[in-house]
């Protein structure tokens, strides 16, 4: 909130005018049309939608003030994963972080879903873990399950990146061996689709009156993977007019990792939306496979890009968003080292949390499921901090669990103590790919 | 000398919770997908409200049939004759659709430069230049403008 009243009325950038209009368009035509390059999700631009209506163009305010009353519903979710998993300790370090996260708390007063995405999705994940955790049978707790899937349908319709997740846990509550019967586990898998399904269906049946085609939620893939499976590289997280400078104070790397590109393709241009980004997928994927070297190279980029200390909070300094006191130097440079290093903490803490810390089989599983599934869909294609957001409230649990029992012998768990070590190696070879790059950013904008 | 017990009958079987769970959803479902399959339009009915509806069905028959199987050409006669269609709503909708898009948007220019700086130009001028592209970015003054002119 008082990052909200510092920020004032910030002036819209990328997506979010794509939002803004996409609701004024909804409001002055009576339907929700596409975004030209993408079909999003109707949902956030509705909630933009009937906020311009209720209050014109107060509206941006208003709406900010409701993504700032939403975080509240993620910190508590966090702490209360936290406090299931571990115990009070964690849960009040996990709100402490929350509460500081500048990364979170720049989506606050942002027009992007992230903010009401991640309170849905989180609140999904966190009755879905109490019910997988109790469950006994087909009747213990069944309206927890239907919460879950109603809450993660609801999701969908805000972002559809979690959308081949459903499957997945799915997939995991069946095989997994728990107290369950078989019969049990199917019956519990598919009561979770069901209640996915009831909230999307609507949706799912009105692209197909629109669009003739099948599509769940939306079409965004397509878009990625143009940006993402081609020839270009860009790193979102930092402002176009820095990327030569920064690309040219990380040269060696950079033309290691994404130099000498094949020759790009280009999007077909066919008029119905789902063809096109449909075509677009394809191409990505004929691209990948005819390039597997630098396919391969620059994915390591890309993967770099997202574990990086940067974020969204940083990419609007650098824009020079920010005015007033928050660009005072004497606030911007200690929210600058908090925006960098508390992620840093988290990231290095969060992997001896799941891996040591963690004791729980059944949430450390659904951590861990979230974590790899989010680093296989969405960091290879466009390795910006953003994409990091969907698991960084679990990185804060987490982190925070190992926190709270810091000191502890849990090296005597080696095989886990290996695993750890590893990921710390990886993770420090991943921030060496971007240091140089993110240290000359950082010291543009101080 | 001690009775032979009867054994009790089984009392009968209660669904359970979940049972009833799956079953609603099921309903539900099937409810959902009546609806949709009950109000689809066909393709007939969306040609007759751009023909003869009001000026919200026109626009929305106008973004079905240019999205489904057999989107109706984009080419600029078909432009020009929405862009004279004399409907306010349908003549705004052509500006911002993606098929207009296609056709290039020199036509579109022409017509909004006709309008001026009337209300209805405004509001074309912002829709025009929000669905071609993604520059230049909306600021908060121009949305604000925006939304004046919707109410004139």
């Amino acid at each position: 909130m008082i990052v909200l009243l510092l920020a004032g009325d910030l002036q819209p950038h990328a997506d979010e005018s794509n939002y803004l209009y996409l609701a004024a368009c909804w409001n002055h035509f009576g339907f929700y049309s596409d975004a030209v390059y993408y079909l999003w999700p109707p949902a956030y631009p509705f909630v933009v939608a009937v906020a311009l209506d209720w209050f014109g163009a107060g509206g941006v305010f208003a709406l900010k003030l409701f993504q700032v009353l939403v975080s509240g519903l993620l910190g508590a979710v966090i702490m209360l994963t936290a406090l299931r998993l571990f115990n009070r300790r964690a849960a009040v370090i996990a709100g402490a972080v929350w509460a500081c996260y500048l990364p979170l708390i720049g989506f606050t007063h942002y027009l992007w879903p992230e903010t009401i995405f991640l309170a849905v999705f989180a609140a999904s994940v966190y009755l879905f873990l109490i019910w997988w955790q109790e469950a006994e049978d087909a009747d213990t707790h069944p309206f927890r399950l239907l919460g879950a899937g109603v809450l993660f349908g609801v999701g969908l319709l805000i972002k559809e990146v979690a959308l081949y997740l459903c499957p997945v846990l799915c997939v995991l509550v069946i095989l997994r061996r728990t107290r369950l019967s078989l019969q049990n586990r199917l019956s519990s898998a598919v009561l979770f689709v069901l209640s996915v399904a009831v909230v999307v269906a609507p949706w799912t049946l009105r692209n197909h009156e629109v669009y003739g085609r099948f599509v769940p939620v939306g079409a965004t893939l397509g878009k990625n993977v143009y940006m993402g499976l081609n020839a270009y590289y860009y790193n979102l997280d930092y402002p176009s007019r820095h990327r030569p400078q920064l690309a040219e104070a990380n040269d060696s790397l950079q033309k290691l990792l994404v130099g000498d590109p094949p020759p790009a393709w280009l999007p077909d241009n066919k008029p119905n939306i789902i063809d096109r980004l449909t075509r677009s997928t394809q191409q990505g994927l004929e691209f990948a496979r005819q390039h597997p070297g630098y396919t391969a190279r620059s994915r390591v980029k890309r993967v770099a890009d997202w574990v990086a200390p940067t974020s969204f909070f940083l990419r609007h300094y650098g824009l020079g968003r920010y005015q007033g006191v928050l660009a005072e130097p004497g606030l911007r440079r200690p929210l600058f080292i908090a925006a960098v290093f508390l992620p840093v903490l988290v990231l290095i803490g969060a992997i001896p949390g799941l891996l040591l810390a963690l004791r729980d089989p059944t949430g450390r599983m659904l951590l861990i499921t979230i974590v790899v599934y989010v680093a296989v869909a969405a960091a290879p294609l466009m390795g910006m901090s953003r994409y990091r957001l969907m698991i960084d409230p679990f990185l804060i649990v987490a982190a925070s669990g190992f926190a709270a029992g810091f000191g502890r012998p849990w090296w005597t768990r080696k095989a886990a103590a290996i695993c750890v070590v590893a990921a710390w190696l990886v993770l420090a070879i991943l921030w060496w790919i971007d240091c140089r790059e993110v240290i000359e950013y950082l010291t543009m904008v101080w | 000398m001690k009775k032979k017990a009867h054994p009790k009958p089984a009392p009968p079987q209660r669904r359970s919770p979940g049972y009833w769970l799956h079953a609603a959803l099921l309903l539900i479902l099937a409810i959902e997908c009546a609806v949709a399959i009950a109000g689809r339009r066909s393709r007939a009915g969306l040609e007759r409200d751009l023909q003869s509806g009001t000026p919200a069905a026109k626009a929305y028959a106008l973004f079905v049939l240019t999205n489904r199987d057999t989107p109706r050409p984009p080419d600029a006669q078909f432009v020009s004759d929405l862009l004279d269609s004399g409907d306010p709503l349908l003549r705004e909708w052509t500006m911002t659709t993606n098929f207009t898009r296609l056709t290039g948007s020199t036509m579109q220019r022409t017509y909004l430069d006709s309008l001026g700086d009337s209300p209805q130009g405004l509001r074309c001028r912002f829709l025009l230049t929000r669905g071609i592209g993604q520059t230049p970015w909306m600021t908060l003054p121009e949305l604000a403008e925006f939304l004046d002119a919707l109410e004139e």
